[in-house]
C-alpha cells in the first residue's frame, strides 16, 4: 500500500492549531498567577495529587518512548519490552524511597535535597552540573526526535521545525513557569493516553479482541517466532552483563532525572506526593502496555519492508505506530496521531527546559554565587535570572538539536538515564539515608558517577565504533576499549563506593549533627516548605 | 511556610518511643517492598540475560517472556498501590496524631520555660 505519511494533511494542521492555541491560552492565564519563585518553579504548590500523576506520566511519556518503544517492538520484538518494564519499575523505587523525603526536605530542585545538611555551596554547584548535563543530553535526544518526526510527519524542514519547538516551549515556560508546564503536561498526557487507548482498540478489533490471533499474524507476516521472543541483540547489550548494567541505568535513572524530581514540588506535602507517583506509575503502565500491543499491530500488519523504508536519520522505525494508525484508521486518524506526537514533543521539551533554567538560577545562581540571604526582591531577581536562563537554554537546545541532526535518539535518552542513574541517584539515596555521607563524599559521588559514565560510553562500541569510525572499512576499526554499551553496573557502582569512602576517610561532625534534624522533617514534614 | 523544628522538638520526637514504632514500621513496610520489587525485577533481568532460552518457551503463539514482562509491570502497580494505600491511610493518620500530641506538650514545656 502507499503511505501518506511526510504529506501535510489538513487535519493534522488543524489539530496542531488547536493544541498550540488551547496551551497559549493557558500560558496567558497562567502568567498572571506566575511572579514569585514558588510560583514559577513550583505552581504554588496547588498541583493535587491526580494532576501531578498527569504531569509526571506525561514528562516521562515522551515522543522518544511512544513511537520509539512501538517501533522497537515492531521491528526488534521482545526488546521494546525490555526498555518497557526497565523504566516502569523506577517508579516503585521512586515511590518507596525517594518521594517524601524529596517533598519534605526539597524546595525547587533535589539538589536542595542533597544540599540539606552538608555546606550549600560545593554540593549544589555539582549537582547543579549533573543535572544541567542531564537535562541537556535528555533536550539533544528530544529536539532531533522533534525535528526528524515533523519533518516526517508534516513534510516540514528539519530546521523550521526546530525552531518553531523552541519557540513555543519557551513561550510556555517565561510567561507560565511551571503552572502552564503542568497543565501543558496534562493535555499532552490525556491526548497521548487517547490516541493510543483508540489506536489499541483498533488493533484488538482487528483481531476479534484476542492476542493469540495478534501473535499468530506477527509470526506469519515476520517468518517466524522471533519477535516474540527475548534475543540478545547487539542494538540493545553486547553480553549479558550488559543487560544487567543497562536495567540498572533504566530502573535507578528514573530516580535521577531533575525534571521528573521537580514535579514533587508542586503538590503541597508528602500524602499527595505519594498519590501522584501511584497515579503516574498506573498511567505509564497502561501506556506501556497499549505500546507494546501497537507494536505487535505494527509488525502484524504493517508490511516488513514499509516498516524498514521510511527509517531515517537515526530514528529506527519510529513510523511503525503512524503506519499502522493509517492503515487502521485512515489519513484523518494518522493526522490526530501526528497533531498529538508534536503536542507530546513540545511538552517533554518545556518541562525539560524549566528544570534545567531552575538549576541555573536556583542551584547556580542564588546558591552557589548570591551571598546575601534571600528577600522579596532577590526572590525577583531569581525569578528574572530562570527567564533569562529559560531563553539561553532553549535557543542552545535548537542549536544543539541542528548540529547533532544525526544522532541516534534512543542513544541519547539511554545515555540520559546512565547520567542521571551514575551521578545524581547515589548522592541523592545517600544524602537522604546515611548519618555519616559528607559534603566532600557528596561532590565526589556526583563528579564520579558524571565523569564515569561520559567516558565509559564516548569509549563504548556505540561511540567509539558507530560515531568516530562511521565509515570506516570494516576490517580496518578498531574495537571499543569499552566492550559494553551501558556503563551504569560500573559506574554507577563507583560513585556509591566513592562517595562511602570519601566520607569515612573525612568525617564531618556538623552533618552528622544536623541529621536528626532532618530525618524529623524527611518523616514528619515539619519545617517543610 | 513554617520555620525548621527547633532542637528540643527534635529530640522530643526522636525519644517518644510511639514515633520511633511508628517510622520503624513505616520503614520495615517501604523496605520490603522495595526489596520484593528488586527481587522480581532481577529475577527477571537474569533470566534475560543468562537464560533466554526459558523466557523463549512457547505458550500458545506467544511465549514465557511476553507474560512474565507484564507480570512484572503490573507487580510495580500493585505495590505502589498497596503502599500508598498504607500510607495515606494509617501511616498519616498517626503521623497527625503524634505532631499533634507532642507538638502540644513542645509548647506546654516552652511556656513552663
Amino acid at each position: 500500500m502507499n503511505t501518506t505519511i511526510g504529506q501535510t494533511h489538513t487535519i493534522s494542521i488543524l489539530f496542531f492549531l488547536g493544541f498550540v492555541l488551547i496551551t497559549l491560552g493557558i500560558t496567558y492565564w497562567a502568567a498572571r498567577k506566575t511572579r514569585t519563585t514558588s510560583e514559577f518553579y513550583a505552581a504554588d504548590r496547588s498541583v493535587t495529587g491526580l494532576q501531578n500523576g498527569l504531569a509526571l506520566a506525561g514528562d516521562f511519556m515522551s515522543a522518544a518512548s511512544f513511537l520509539g518503544i512501538a517501533g522497537l517492538v515492531a521491528t526488534g520484538g521482545y526488546n521494546g519490552l525490555i526498555y518497557s518494564v526497565g523504566y516502569l519499575v523506577g517508579w516503585p523505587i521512586v515511590m518507596f524511597l525517594i518521594a517524601e523525603p524529596l517533598r519534605n526536605l526539597g524546595k525547587y530542585t533535589f539538589a536542595d535535597v542533597v544540599a540539606h545538611r552538608l555546606k550549600k555551596r560545593p554540593v549544589r554547584a555539582a549537582a547543579a552540573l549533573s543535572s544541567i548535563i542531564t537535562v541537556v543530553i535528555y533536550l539533544i535526544a528530544q529536539m532531533v526526535g522533534a525535528g526528524s518526526l515533523i519533518k516526517l510527519l508534516f513534510g516540514l524542514p528539519f530546521e523550521l521545525a526546530l525552531v518553531g519547538v523552541g519557540a513555543l516551549m519557551i513561550a510556555y515556560v517565561i510567561f507560565g513557569g511551571m503552572l502552564a508546564t503542568t497543565w501543558v503536561q496534562i493535555i499532552k498526557a490525556v491526548l497521548l493516553l487517547g490516541g493510543a487507548t483508540i489506536l489499541t482498540i483498533l488493533v484488538l478489533y482487528h483481531f476479534g479482541w484476542s492476542y493469540n490471533a495478534l501473535f499468530a499474524q506477527v509470526i506469519k507476516t515476520t517468518g517466524g517466532p522471533k519477535l516474540l521472543q527475548p534475543h540478545l541483540s547487539l542494538s540493545v547489550a553486547t553480553s549479558p552483563l550488559d543487560v544487567v548494567s543497562l536495567s540498572l541505568s533504566l530502573m535507578f535513572g528514573t530516580a535521577g532525572l531533575p525534571h521528573i524530581l521537580m514535579r514533587f514540588y508542586t503538590v503541597p506535602d508528602a500524602k499527595e506526593a505519594r498519590k501522584s507517583v501511584f497515579f503516574a506509575t498506573g498511567f505509564i503502565s497502561y501506556f506501556y502496555i497499549l505500546t507494546f500491543t501497537i507494536g505487535y499491530g505494527a509488525a502484524a500488519l504493517v508490511a516488513p519492508k514499509l516498516l524498514l523504508a521510511v527509517e531515517k536519520g537515526g530514528l529506527t522505525s519510529n513510523m511503525a505506530a503512524p503506519l499502522l494508525a493509517e492503515i487502521l484508521g485512515g489519513s484523518p486518524f494518522l493526522g490526530f496521531l501526528s497533531a498529538v506526537a508534536f503536542a507530546t514533543i513540545l511538552a517533554v521539551v518545556a518541562g525539560l527546559t524549566l528544570a534545567g533554567a531552575s538549576a541555573i538560577s536556583h542551584d547556580l545562581y542564588e546558591g552557589v554565587f548570591r551571598k546575601e540571604e534571600p528577600t522579596e526582591q532577590s526572590g525577583k531577581e531569581e525569578v528574572r535570572v530562570a527567564k533569562i536562563a529559560t531563553i539561553v537554554l532553549g535557543v542552545l537546545a535548537v542549536v544543539l538539536g541542528l548540529s547533532f541532526k544525526n544522532v541516534n535518539v534512543a542513544f541519547m535518552v539511554g545515555l540520559a538515564f546512565a547520567v542521571a542513574a551514575s551521578a545524581n541517584f547515589p548522592a541523592l539515596l545517600m544524602s537522604v539515608f546515611w548519618k555519616k555521607f559528607t559534603t566532600n563524599g557528596a561532590v565526589a559521588s556526583i563528579m564520579t558517577g558524571l565523569i564515569l559514565s561520559v567516558i565509559l560510553i564516548v569509549l563504548s562500541p556505540t561511540v567509539w565504533v558507530n560515531v568516530f569510525q562511521a565509515g570506516v572499512d570494516p576490517s580496518l576499526i578498531s574495537p571499543a576499549p569499552f566492550p559494553m554499551k551501558s556503563p551504569a553496573i560500573f559506574s554507577m557502582s563507583a560513585a556509591f563506593a566513592v562517595g562511602i569512602l570519601v566520607s569515612i576517610i573525612k568525617p564531618e561532625k556538623q552533618a552528622q549533627e544536623n541529621f536528626d534534624t532532618e530525618l524529623l522533617r524527611t518523616y514528619t514534614g515539619l519545617g517543610a516548605e | 511556610m513554617s520555620q525548621p523544628p527547633q532542637k528540643k522538638v527534635v529530640e522530643k520526637f526522636l525519644h517518644d518511643p510511639e514515633f520511633l514504632k511508628v517510622i520503624s514500621r513505616r520503614n520495615a513496610i517501604a523496605y520490603s517492598l522495595t526489596v520484593i520489587m528488586l527481587f522480581c525485577y532481577f529475577v527477571f533481568v537474569l533470566l534475560l540475560a543468562y537464560d533466554p532460552a526459558l523466557l523463549a518457551r512457547p505458550t500458545g503463539n506467544s511465549t514465557l517472556g511476553i507474560p512474565l514482562g507484564i507480570g512484572v509491570i503490573i507487580i510495580a502497580c500493585i505495590l505502589t498501590g498497596i503502599y500508598v494505600f498504607w500510607a495515606n491511610k494509617y501511616y498519616d493518620a498517626q503521623l497527625k496524631e503524634l505532631k499533634a500530641r507532642l507538638g502540644d506538650e513542645a509548647a506546654k514545656e516552652a511556656d513552663h520555660e
